[in-house]
């Protein structure tokens, strides 16, 4: 086995210092700790030094700490098509280039299903998704699928969850009915405001009605009542626009109370970032950070999930050598019934892990030792690497210069952001503290 | 590699955890003013005093402790001497002259202080003072006190005495003790501030009883013996800070001696020998090492059974409970007792401390309430108030029928036995601890830690009862000892009020902590008014019944069935 553990080169960085409004600060990068330098400090230190003699990389890097975790996430493609038409959609409304044509049928996703729940590690949650294809183009699987989870999650004790991605234009009142009574995390993919999503989102033309007023009003009973549900928007940003403060208000104009901004890295789509775009990124996202960081410390809410997700895990110190759980705790199973690392590799032999037998060492290790952070040689010399761990699988071949300086600017962002909010507001991390 | 180690702060909980192999330079977190003692125990950090002694430009003063006298012990002729602070060659003659004078240990002294004093007027004659504890409402309490009503940067003049007898005056402002940065000023030599302050190991150790810190110890403990049991002499208090300590020598009763300072340690000596006093455990020294049978629970196999365990826990917590409800009242009123001193005084604390163990209870019944709602599947939590029949003994699988009893030595036998800390009361609970630090939260396995020191005090506390009581005939200490027949009006009254706290305290434990809180406020109020609780069982009492409860059929009061 390809062994990551300790990197012997002296260029490996092992501490990051940077600057909030609190003073000086250094992050160690092999546990994600976080110091304060106080000014009594007259000689330079030598950061390299500190950890001397401890092993830099402790046993959560390892490729075994990965592969000895169990599943605990799935997404079952349920449908393999898309009442809309994104220029960018990565999965090519559900069919992924032809790879998956048939619709899953419920045996398939039973199968996972019982897989999932058999090897699962019951002390901790599991989830079930629904992806696609537009999901809700096949409801009458999902309901099938969450009582059958339901009930047989009930007989061994589990705690069951749901989660689904959805464009939000066919929901139903029983489709809400089934998302509130269920403990369901459903993000819904929306572009912006109005003009943006009808560019970037071709349908109506289709016959069905895609506007954003005919989405606000199928999401507003949730929303107002969400039961079990959190519910959350998500939006994917392309060159075209990178307004990402109106962006952020058009989406909070629909009424969510949470959302996220994707950028669009995408070889096989003209608008995807490019190398000059990263800049403008940048700059919007810590622009609506600041909001965000200005209602935090009046003790609202961060409404947007990659800032306030991102604070909570530097609080905790994570770090990781995978971006994702892709293949170590989280599956995708596609319609025939095959098991993928996740659901954006759906027909791609190199992320095949199993069949319905579901996930098999020899692929799975495989994969992991391949996609390790260590093994990217790119990463190694950065300090941001346990934190970004190199990023999306599927978007490695878009990592450039720019965007992950990117990542380290944004995440630098973060960090002495970090540092105001818990002077300020300690109470906003006191739930993970404990 | 530096040969300075940095210092850094920890900021997130990674940097918390990690063993940072650095040592941080400077003082360590300990030493800073805001950890000290002195945030608990004004005035065992710094003698606020060490700053007054600085009050007045270049000088050092000190005060004495019997008389107004302020004497000047020394003067910072250099720093007077700064141009910048435009001194006349006269003054600074002055200054010379009292450092010179205190290098050989005589010293001027401040007859006079012209100054704004407020109610005090301009001046003040320390010639004038009053001495002693005699109060004269025309000055000060004493020459300190003085000083210290000048404020920062206020002008003072000074008719200062010399040795010789001659005066001078020298002017200048009240000196500020604290830079612009809140650091003590530069004048303050390192532990000046503590110079004064005694060591705890010393004076204090001697001089301050009684819970005070730094020498809450012990004053009496009964003498260390191999011997088990212990021989009966053996069992009478000593001297615990005794002198004379030899090795399986019975040491002087402390009631022998009329002067316990006259053969206690002195001030040296404690400094010397310190490590001569012994530790006290359950009421007598030991100097032997000593091992705690800490025997882990063993966690609930189901969330069933733990759940029951609880509901159970929370039914004993009710049962011993109104046991001791009985034991208290069946004790004649204290305020009936006449002539007899001695014997109000121990029904009196008897009384009292039931009460308090029976309140006790009550608090731990929330608590497992509390721990209930908290491991219960979300709305499905519903209070246990139902009172168990029987509870534990301390042979594993005999349990004990709930009986109304007066306060007879027998029965507080029984309640020994109950509170003892080996019992399977205890075992319960250590089950239910072991099961919660599996999966429980801190809060939840403090609670249950709390009721299980508890318990161990309760043991004690029913021991001195007994103690108390078995001085005087039964005869005298007890009024009630049959159960009142339900249809006796005052019983009635009595279940009728129990039941309505009963109701109230379902009605709270029900809600949310912050929503329930007012039916509990009122369960509560209705347990100590003359009308409520209180009321109806002391009259109840005194009609020469025992405070027993009627069994109550409500499904959510009724007796648990073990």
């Amino acid at each position: 086995m390809n062994d990551h553990q300790e990197p012997v080169d002296l260029l490996i960085p092992r501490a990051k210092t940077f600057n909030s409004s609190a003073g000086r600060h250094v992050f160690f990068v092999h546990n994600s700790s976080i110091f304060d330098i106080p000014e009594e400090n007259i000689a330079p230190i030598n950061f390299e030094d500190i950890f001397q003699g401890e092993a830099l990389n402790a046993d959560d890097f390892s490729v075994e700490t990965a592969l000895n975790t169990s599943p605990q996430s799935i997404s079952l493609n349920v449908s393999s098509s898309c009442n809309l038409a994104c220029s960018y959609c990565y999965a090519s409304r559900g069919n992924f280039d032809g790879a998956q044509k048939k619709l899953m049928s419920a045996e398939v996703a039973y199968a996972a299903i019982d897989r999932l729940l058999e090897t699962a590690n019951p002390a901790a949650p599991i989830t079930v998704g629904f992806m696609g294809g537009e999901p809700f183009v096949n409801r009458k699987l999902i309901r099938q699928c969450v009582n059958y989870s339901a009930l047989e999650a009930s007989k061994r004790s589990l705690d069951i969850r749901f989660s689904v991605t959805t464009n939000g234009t066919l929901l139903e009142e029983c489709d809400l009915e089934l998302i509130r009574n269920n403990r369901f995390a459903i993000t819904v993919s929306v572009d912006g405001g109005s003009a943006l999503q009808e560019k970037m989102r071709p349908g109506a033309s289709l016959g069905f009605d895609t506007s954003l007023v005919s989405i606000k009003a199928r999401l507003k009973p949730l929303l107002a009542n969400p039961g079990l549900a959190k519910i959350a928007a998500r939006a994917t940003v392309t060159r075209n626009n990178l307004d990402l403060s109106q962006i952020a208000e058009d989406i909070l104009e629909l009424g969510f109370t949470e959302f996220g901004l994707s950028p669009l890295r995408n070889s096989k789509s003209p608008d995807g970032l490019s190398n000059v775009d990263w800049l403008t990124y940048l700059n919007g996202l810590k622009e609506i950070s600041r909001k965000e960081l200005s209602r935090a410390l009046i003790g609202k809410s961060i409404r947007l999930t990659n800032f306030a997700v991102a604070l909570k895990q530097i609080h905790r110190g994570f770090r990781s050598p995978y971006p994702c759980g892709a293949g170590g705790g989280y599956f995708s199973i596609a319609s025939n019934g095959d098991w993928y690392t996740c659901h954006r590799a759906i027909g791609d032999e190199k992320f095949k892990v199993g069949d319905s037998r579901g996930p098999q060492s020899g692929p799975r290790e495989r994969f992991l030792v391949d996609k390790h952070v260590n093994a990217q040689t790119d990463c190694t010399s950065c300090w941001a690497k346990y934190l970004c761990s190199g990023g999306c699988h599927q978007e490695v071949a878009q990592r450039t210069i720019a965007s992950c300086d990117f990542v380290r600017d944004w995440l630098e962002f973060c960090l002495s952001s970090y540092i105001e909010l818990i002077d300020a507001k300690p109470v906003f991390f006191r739930s993970l503290s404990q | 590699m530096n040969n300075i180690k940095p210092k850094l702060v920890p900021r997130n909980m990674t940097a918390f955890s990690s063993s940072i192999p650095v040592e941080a330079s400077g003082n360590p977190a300990s030493s800073r003013l805001e950890s000290g003692v002195g945030n608990c125990f004004p005035g065992l950090e710094v003698d606020l005093r060490n700053l007054e002694r600085r009050f007045f430009p270049f000088l050092t003063v000190d005060f004495l402790v019997d008389r107004p006298v302020i004497k000047i012990v020394g003067a910072d002729v250099a720093r007077a001497s700064v141009p910048e602070f435009g001194l006349t060659p006269n003054e600074i003659s002055i200054y010379q002259s009292i450092a010179d004078y205190a290098r050989v240990e005589l010293f001027w002294e401040i007859d006079i202080i012209r100054a704004d004093f407020g109610q005090y007027g301009p001046e003040i004659d320390l010639r004038k003072m009053p001495i002693g504890d005699e109060l004269n409402p025309d000055f000060p309490a004493s020459a300190w006190t003085a000083i210290r009503l000048l404020r920062q940067g206020q002008d003072i003049e000074i008719v200062i005495r010399a040795p010789h007898q001659i005066t001078a005056l020298l002017k200048g402002k009240r000196v500020g003790y604290f830079d612009p940065d809140g650091a003590l000023a530069e004048m303050f030599e390192p532990g000046e501030l503590g110079q004064s302050l005694c060591s705890p190991w010393t004076h204090d150790f001697r001089d301050c009883g009684c819970f005070y810190w730094a020498s809450n110890h012990p004053d009496i403990a009964q003498p260390p013996t191999e011997k088990s049991p212990p021989l009966a002499d053996w069992n009478q208090p000593v001297n615990w800070l005794r002198s004379t300590r030899e090795q399986d020598t019975l040491p002087l009763p402390a009631s022998a001696s009329e002067s316990p300072r006259a053969i206690e340690m002195g001030y040296f000596e404690i400094n010397e020998r310190w490590e001569a006093l012994n530790f006290v455990l359950g009421g007598r020294e030991t100097n032997k090492q000593q091992s705690v049978d800490n025997k882990p629970g063993t966690p609930y196999a189901t969330k069933k059974e733990f759940l029951n365990a609880l509901r159970y826990a929370a039914g004993v917590e009710l049962a011993v409970m109104h046991e001791y409800l009985a034991a208290a009242y069946s004790l004649v009123s204290p305020s009936s007792v006449t002539g007899n001193q001695e014997l109000k005084d121990d029904v009196s604390a008897a009384f009292a401390e039931i009460m308090r163990i029976a309140i006790g209870e009550m608090r731990h019944l929330r608590a497992v309430n509390t721990v209930l709602r908290g491991v219960t599947p979300a709305g499905q939590f519903v209070p246990a108030l139902q009172v168990a029949s029987s509870v534990p003994t301390s042979t594993s699988s005999v349990t004990r029928r709930i009986v109304p009893r007066a306060a007879t030595l027998e029965a507080l036998d029984y309640f020994i036995e109950v509170e003892k800390a080996a019992a399977y009361i205890d075992n319960m609970y250590n089950n239910i601890l072991a099961t919660l630090q599996v999966d429980g939260t801190e809060d939840q396995c403090q609670a249950i830690a709390t009721i299980m020191a508890e318990g161990r005090d309760h043991f004690q506390a029913f021991q001195d009862v007994r103690e108390w009581l078995a001085r005087h005939p039964e005869s005298d200490v007890l009024r009630s000892k049959i159960v009142a027949d339900p249809s006796v009006p005052l019983q009635q009254e009595l279940d009728a009020t129990y039941y309505s706290i009963l109701e109230l305290l379902y009605a709270g434990y029900s809600a949310e902590i912050l929503q329930g809180s007012s039916s509990i406020n009122s369960a509560r109020t209705l347990m100590v008014l003359q009308s409520g609780l209180q009321g109806k069982a002391e009259a109840l009492a005194a009609a020469g019944f025992l405070v027993a409860f009627n069994r109550i059929d409500d499904p959510r009061f009724k007796p648990l069935s073990v």
